[in-house]
């Protein structure tokens, strides 16, 4: 009986339009978003490598430091709370407090580094080059340092404290200091990332990271709406009771719904995938390279599917319990929460335990196989969660089936 | 296995709303009419027997088996509820196709019953209609054939012909009476017309509370002697309506045929007439109390 009545599930989202615009969304943001453009070796002596986040902990303080004085002087702070540009101004005595702490990192009075810093600004010119690209010059280097007895542990102490004057979301909270270390990449480091998606990825496990790490944005609140769209199709459509009332358990009606919306969305993703994996075929032949065939499938069974899961899940549970569509919003204020998360250090690559996990770099071979533990430990969790709302969406459907909870008696 | 349900000692409460009130009684093999008033009870004791609802108290027992089985009361009863409908964009045939899987008909019995069940109600022309495009009486119909897919012991019909046509309502009420030879088959309404055409058996229910139950013929017998016709003038019309239930009226001129419940001949002029099975219903709510 599960057979058949999935079969007709899925037929009936084939007359959905919900259906119909899930395939064009995914579709447009896949358009959008993914660039797979030719990969191109780095050849020495080229002008640049592009740029990185310097692991040289001397590197990162320093830049740090130059960013504080700059903003310091110029009284110019932004945080990003959830997400958002925010310019903040402080108030003399906050002021006062941040260059206390310009002291401290530099073991230098006030009156030391500022005279400093003077000289630095007094000896920079400003022009255009030919193609109207402002350029800065330094006549004087920028020289103030941060004092070489300071540790990195007491640095991170005292950038805390300046987070905290300055506001939840700026760039110097401590998980965010590695992105003033911007350093430009070196020709062996290049090299090393280049080879690594020909031989360790090859190419199509590069680009099918990519591809689950965009198309994860977009699973994170798509599936709810097929979820709500289902339990509110019955609701509208008036047939509670004569559905309720039929022979069939609430674990076959739930089960056949669930998996029939999982894959009516699962397919058109394949689709999509199948479309990025010629792509990276193509690419993966115009540098020689023998490719993985199934990479994009692997990414989207392991990586993308428990996203879609626990979305799915968590919106029909909440909408089978309430018969409206407070799920968008649930859903809605999760993913919202979710992205911005995931914007914690210098690189857009996050896993923790966010339902969303973000890896927006293309190769990157060695970083993501450190986070590969986490990431299994993260969609082992996220599936977990998926058949823990399922069942619990299995037990408030059988007992809306048989009235509610009977707990009136004589009052 | 006994053909009955029986009902015994059945409450149930809405919070604080007694909507069913110590409800005993027994339901024969036959069509057996649910008389009330809107608002009586009749959809939740109905909801009870189709396990929608469950009873805060008492026992309630469907062919033998007790109604808290519930998936072996679901294979044995057929539900129509009083509004019927199915997703709009369903056609006939397949509205009926995924609901005799949800009452666990296999592909081949479906393949069999479908044609055979719309030719009975007469739908199997528009088979193809989808839900949304057809008209009242059309989805009253395919609700009755949904309601007999699995071919259930007991039909469970909560008020069928409200909204209904004459023509169609007819139509409807033979096609219950059919199906009603070998089931049981409880009709909810509260047009007492529907249950005079096709009931052997009935209860009234009034403030969830049974009030009769019995066959009509009895009710018809009660009220004998109680119901009155005379020839008044429209000035004497509205302190009969005052004292009397009127149960019918034809005007005349400056003269009403009026149509009445008392208990005993209340004045001259005034006949004794048979019993219709609306005058003993309304004999039965609330001719009791009147003079």
């Amino acid at each position: 009986m599960f057979g058949s009545l999935f079969i007709k599930e899925c037929k009936m989202w084939l007359k959905s339009i919900v259906f119909y615009a899930y395939i064009i969304i995914l579709f447009l943001f896949y358009v959008t978003n993914m660039d797979e453009s030719t990969l191109k070796k780095p050849k020495e002596g080229q002008d640049d490598y592009e740029w990185t986040y310097s692991d040289d902990k001397k590197v990162i303080m320093n830049r740090t430091l130059e960013d504080l004085i700059r903003d310091y002087s110029g009284e110019h702070f932004v945080t990003y709370p959830i997400g958002f540009y925010k310019e903040v101004t402080l108030s003399d005595s906050e002021l006062k407090k941040i260059s206390e702490y310009i002291s401290e990192l530099t073991g230098m009075k006030e009156e030391e580094w500022k005279a400093e810093y003077d000289k630095y600004v007094e000896g920079l010119s400003v022009s255009y080059d030919e193609n109207g690209n402002y350029v800065e010059e330094e006549a004087v280097p920028f020289g103030i340092e941060v004092s070489d007895e300071l540790s990195y542990d007491e640095f991170e102490n005292i950038m805390e404290k300046v987070s905290e004057i300055i506001g939840r979301g700026s760039d110097y909270e401590p998980a965010q200091l590695i992105k003033h270390g911007i350093v430009p990449k070196t020709y062996e480091q290049a090299l090393k990332e280049y080879e690594d998606i020909l031989h360790e990825d090859k190419v199509t496990n590069a680009y099918a990271r990519l591809f689950s790490d965009y198309l994860g944005i977009i699973l994170g609140i798509l599936p709810a709406f097929f979820a709500i769209t289902r339990v509110i199709k019955e609701k509208r459509s008036k047939v509670s009771d004569v559905i309720y009332s039929k022979k069939m358990s609430s674990t076959v009606m739930v089960l056949s719904r669930y998996a029939s919306m999982v894959v009516m969305m699962f397919i058109p993703l394949i689709f999509v995938s199948v479309f990025a994996l010629t792509q990276s075929l193509y690419i993966a032949d115009a540098a020689g390279v023998s490719p993985d065939y199934f990479a994009y499938i692997k990414y989207c069974v392991l990586w993308l599917l428990p996203t879609m899961l626990f979305v799915s899940s968590l919106a029909y549970l909440i909408t089978e319990f309430t018969k409206n569509i407070f799920a968008v919003l649930v859903s809605g204020v999760i993913w919202f929460v979710s992205l911005f998360m995931a914007l914690d250090g210098a690189f857009l690559e996050h896993v923790g335990w966010n339902y969303i996990p973000r890896f927006n770099s293309l190769g990157r071979y060695e970083a993501f196989n450190e986070m590969i533990p986490q990431l299994i430990k993260n969609r082992c969790l996220y599936s977990a969660l998926s058949i823990i709302f399922v069942v619990l969406t299995i037990l408030v459907y059988s007992i809306k089936r048989r009235g509610g909870i009977k707990k009136w008696k004589k009052a | 296995m006994e053909a009955n349900i029986t009902l015994e000692n059945v409450n149930k409460y809405y919070g604080k709303k007694h909507a069913l009130k110590d409800v005993t009684m027994e339901i024969p093999k036959g069509m057996f009419g649910l008389l009330g008033r809107n608002g009586a009870g009749k959809t939740t004791l109905m909801k009870i027997l189709a396990t929608l609802h469950s009873a805060t108290d008492g026992k309630v027992t469907v062919c033998g088996v007790n109604i808290k089985d519930r998936a072996a009361i679901r294979s044995m009863t057929g539900y129509l509820p009083q509004d019927f409908s199915m997703y709009g964009n369903m056609g006939v045939y397949e509205a009926m196709d995924y609901l005799g899987t949800l009452s666990g008909l296999s592909k081949r019995e479906r393949k069999e019953r479908i044609p055979e069940l719309l030719e009975r109600v007469n739908l199997m022309n528009n088979h193809k209609t989808k839900v949304k495009a057809m008209s009242g009486g059309m989805r009253r119909r395919l609700g009755i054939a949904q309601a007999i897919l699995n071919n259930p012991k007991v039909l469970i019909v909560d008020e069928p012909t409200a909204g209904l046509d004459p023509e169609e309502r007819v139509r409807f009420r033979n096609l219950l009476c059919e199906i009603a030879e070998d089931r049981i088959v409880i009709l909810s309404t509260h047009i007492v017309g529907d249950i005079e055409a096709t009931c052997e058996n009935i209860a009234i229910l009034d403030e969830g509370t049974i009030k009769y139950n019995g066959t009509v013929e009895d009710m018809l017998k009660r009220a004998e002697g109680k119901i009155f016709t005379a020839d008044v003038s429209k000035l004497e019309l509205e302190s009969i309506k005052k004292d009397y239930i009127v149960t019918g009226m034809l005007s005349h001129g400056s003269h009403a045929d009026v149509r009445f419940v008392a208990n005993e001949k209340p004045f001259e002029g005034a006949e004794q007439a048979e019993p219709n099975v609306e005058d003993a219903y309304l004999y039965m709510m609330d001719g009791k109390d009147v003079k």
